[in-house]
């Protein structure tokens, strides 16, 4: 292995390969900034020019672009509250309250500096753990995803930040709109309302750039002043401070990242949950978890240095196991398959040299972010605040519509946008906020596969088919976090008052 | 100008485009614009695989720019209803694959028809094949269908989706063998890898890519095709074994209905060219090139609707 690991170090530390991840990130950078833009699709159009390449060089381009793309998603999550990748969801939360602040410029460098921790220790933990990890994913089933899924939804409990009545109905809302479309199982029409083309159901970035951006564009079109301002008078944040604020909670850096690495390797679920969770698990150990929300920076590190690790993570079943973990990792496996490479154990054994030398470029990718995302963010930061609002608007509503339309080549996705964009729009003012619609609708259809799949099973093995929800120690380990998760906060509160009330008999 | 006279013109300027259009597929030079591509699935799936073999090849061979387009959604019937709309020149047509464009329409309203797509080629086919786990208790398939005897519904089998491949060649199983096992179907193929792995389900009726590249970890019991193939050596057919399975998935190439002839002619026979070129490292890869032009992929429709009808009937999943 330590004769794989060098000679895997030393296929990439060539100026071809380290060229070809300058590009890759470069590119990852861009497409992941710009909302509608996805990696995946990014990835499918690459897969032709990989052709030409060794196998090596082509994974290095691939894994640059997806690693970059999953950081880039950022910029638009802080400057225009919009997640540009699913997996910068919890990045709004604080990273545009930040920006909102004039604090846009180091949450972007935060940002920065927590993606580099994070996918820098998950490969580490790739490489040590590989095969343990693999277990992780073998012994998630059905059940498993269920609670899984039951475990991101209560995370609308942690995260309403007004009313829990609200969140849930928020929730409902986007599980209701994740069952339109052909059911997973039975293959039953559901909602088409007489349109064959929602037989695809609401694409979720489509339904992301409606739920963040368009509310966005049409306050930003009301008010006419731009929420993101940076004051430039007292020059530019230092890189140094971004790495001072950043590792100043080393535990949330790391808790963060664990978190990222373990979700990320499942398939499916992975990257679109892993930084909620984090995010989740920082402000439940935060001293101040009422300081969240409302621009805590510790909240951009927890978001971004678990959705980079996630990647990493997603790449250990694509690896071992020939398992994309997510759409991204599903093209980089077809990519394999193209060069005649088959991933399973017998990769890590035959080609070596291959499986240490992709999963090291991701953390030499990983690490390039450092200067892509110093220049890169801070030319886009300014960029956005010498834009004035008569050209910003426009011009992100042309992205969003293009970016809309290129996910399938539908006219009909674009609508859907404009209307979830609209519908967001107003419904923000009676409180109920994006993120828990777009919780639920991510997590609906895995819940409902995982329920559905275990009953059958379980019909098959026991009397009773609910039991096979119940029936493995990790469905239990997840139950107690779906508990802690929903009560933690009353627990928090109550603890709250009896310190006031103590203080106050005193 | 007033607004008649804009319109006029631009009815005008229509109906010469519309003309224009009608003469293009009469013209000799097909193809003289870029060709579209359409990819009904996810990228990285298998169409989507053997689409990005065929583009740079048929981009020389054709003489013309081929841009794959993504049109996923509904297993499919997105993208098929969409082609199905195009004009019938030549220049759209879509990666497809068998039992899905045959039993879709059967089972729900779909967007499309099979009788409104024309199976232009077919260049290969995936046969199914029923594997366990490497270390599992049931050696040969007789071993799983006396456990399926002794406890109906104990034995679970999993693959994707319903009314699918994967899903009809297990409804097969069970006629033929008259055994009654669980069905779990999986949001895709992925998925069902780790699921055997870790012993989530019993066997997995699976696509012979799927298996062969996870033949280090599952073994194969049978195969569901008339002859052994060489993909899997030693591993008998379900026929050998006395139960008449034979079931694949096919993938090819149709467009909408009415492409002129000679079209036809140009896109057939630069797949065929591919095909043929490629067909030694699609086997390596799993899959089994077949090279059926449109009369015989017309027959394997034709007759893959009547089986189809009747398992479906009997599964009480006709629409």
């Amino acid at each position: 292995m330590i004769d794989d690991l060098l000679s895997g170090l030393a296929a990439i530390l060539t100026f071809h390969s380290l060229l070809l991840i300058a590009i890759g990130t470069t590119l990852g950078l861009f497409v992941g900034s710009v909302p509608g833009l996805t990696a995946t699709m990014a990835l499918a159009l690459l897969v032709p020019f990989t052709f030409t390449m060794d196998p090596l060089s082509g994974m290095v381009l691939l894994g640059a672009v997806y690693t970059s793309s999953m950081f880039g998603g950022a910029f638009t999550a802080i400057l225009i509250n919009t997640p540009g990748t699913p997996g910068a969801i919890a990045t709004t939360l604080d990273g545009y309250p930040m920006a909102k602040n004039g604090q846009a410029e180091l949450a972007i460098l935060v940002a920065t500096v927590a993606s580099v921790v994070g996918g820098v220790i998950a490969v580490i933990a790739v490489i040590a753990m590989a095969s343990p990890l693999t277990d992780i994913a073998i012994r998630f089933g059905p059940a498993q995803y269920f609670w899984v899924a039951v475990l991101g939804l209560s995370l609308i409990a942690a995260l309403s930040t007004g009313s829990l009545f609200k969140g849930l109905l928020g929730g409902g809302l986007g599980m209701l709109v994740g069952t339109i479309g052909i059911s997973p199982l039975g293959g039953e029409s559901r909602f088409l309302f007489g349109y064959s083309q929602l037989q695809g159901g609401v694409q979720l970035l489509v339904a992301l750039i409606g739920l963040f951006a368009i509310p966005e564009l049409i306050r930003l079109a009301v008010s006419a002043t731009k929420s993101v301002d940076v004051d430039y008078s007292r020059g530019s944040e230092s890189l140094l401070r971004a790495f001072s604020v950043t590792l100043r909670r080393p535990w949330n850096v790391l808790r963060s990242s664990i978190i990222g690495l373990v979700i990320g390797i499942i398939p499916g679920a992975g990257n679109n949950v892993a930084g909620l969770v984090a995010y989740n698990e920082a402000k439940r150990a935060d001293a101040d978890p009422s300081s969240f929300g409302k621009g805590n920076v510790q909240g951009v590190v927890a978001s971004e240095s678990s959705n980079n690790a996630a990647v990493a993570g997603s790449v250990v079943p694509l690896l071992t196991l020939g398992v994309p973990g997510s759409p991204p990792a599903a093209v980089m496996l077809g990519a394999l398959m193209l060069h005649g490479i088959r991933p399973g154990s017998a990769l890590f054994a035959e080609s070596g040299t291959l499986a240490y030398g992709f999963i090291l470029s991701l953390g030499v990718s990983a690490l390039a972010l450092l200067l892509v995302g110093v220049l890169g963010g801070r030319l886009i930061c300014r960029a956005i605040c010498a834009v004035p609002v008569t050209y910003l608007v426009p011009g992100i509503a042309f992205m969003s519509i293009l970016g809309a339309y290129s996910m399938r080549n539908s006219i009909i996705d674009v609508f859907i946008m404009i209307g979830i964009g609209i519908f967001a729009y107003l419904v923000r003012h009676i409180g109920l906020q994006p993120a828990p619609i777009a919780l639920g609708l991510i997590l609906g259809p895995i819940a409902e596969q995982g329920f559905s799949m275990s009953m059958l099973m379980g019909g098959a093995v026991h009397n009773v088919p609910i039991y096979a929800l119940f029936d493995n120690w990790m469905s239990w380990a997840l139950i107690a976090m779906v508990f802690m998760t929903l009560f933690w906060p009353m627990v928090q509160e109550a603890r709250r008052k009896k310190d006031v009330t103590s203080e106050g008999s005193e | 100008m007033s607004p008649t006279v804009l319109k006029s013109k631009s009815f005008a300027l229509g109906a010469i485009g519309a003309m224009l259009l009608m003469s293009t597929p009469a013209l000799a030079d097909f193809p003289s614009g870029t060709i579209t591509y359409v990819n009904p699935f996810s990228p990285g799936g298998e169409c989507d695989i053997v689409q990005r073999m065929q583009q740079n090849p048929m981009r020389e061979k054709m003489g013309a720019d081929v841009v794959i387009e993504y049109r996923e959604g509904g297993g499919g019937a997105v993208g098929w209803s969409h082609v199905k709309e195009q004009p019938a020149n030549g220049y759209t047509f879509a990666c497809f694959s068998i039992p899905h464009i045959i039993a879709q329409p059967m089972t729900r309203d779909a967007g499309y028809e099979t009788d409104e797509l024309h199976v232009l080629y077919t260049y290969h086919s995936t046969p199914q094949v029923l594997v366990v786990r490497n270390d599992s208790p049931y050696e040969t398939l007789e071993d799983l269908v006396e456990a399926a005897r002794a406890a109906p519904g104990s034995i679970t089998v999993g693959g994707t989706g319903t009314a699918s491949g994967n899903h009809l060649a297990t409804v097969r199983l069970m006629r033929a063998a008259d055994i009654t096992v669980t069905w779990i179907p999986f949001p895709g193929s992925g998925p069902t890898i780790p699921a055997l792995q870790g012993g989530h389900v019993t066997a997995l009726m699976t696509n012979s890519t799927m298996a062969v590249q996870n033949s280090e970890h599952f073994r194969p019991l049978a195969v569901a095709t008339e002859e052994q193939i060489d993909m899997f050596p030693g591993v008998p057919t379900f026929r050998e074994l006395g139960y008449d399975v034979v079931e694949a998935i096919y993938r090819g190439a149709l467009g909408p209905v009415g492409i002129p002839e000679e079209n036809i002619e140009v896109i057939v026979s630069a797949l065929d060219e591919i095909n043929r070129e490629q067909a030694e490292r699609k086997q390596e890869m799993g899959f089994q090139p077949v090279f059926y032009g449109p009369e015989e992929s017309a027959e394997l429709v034709e007759r893959l609707k009547v089986e189809y009808e009747e398992l479906l009937g009997e599964l009480g999943m006709l629409k």
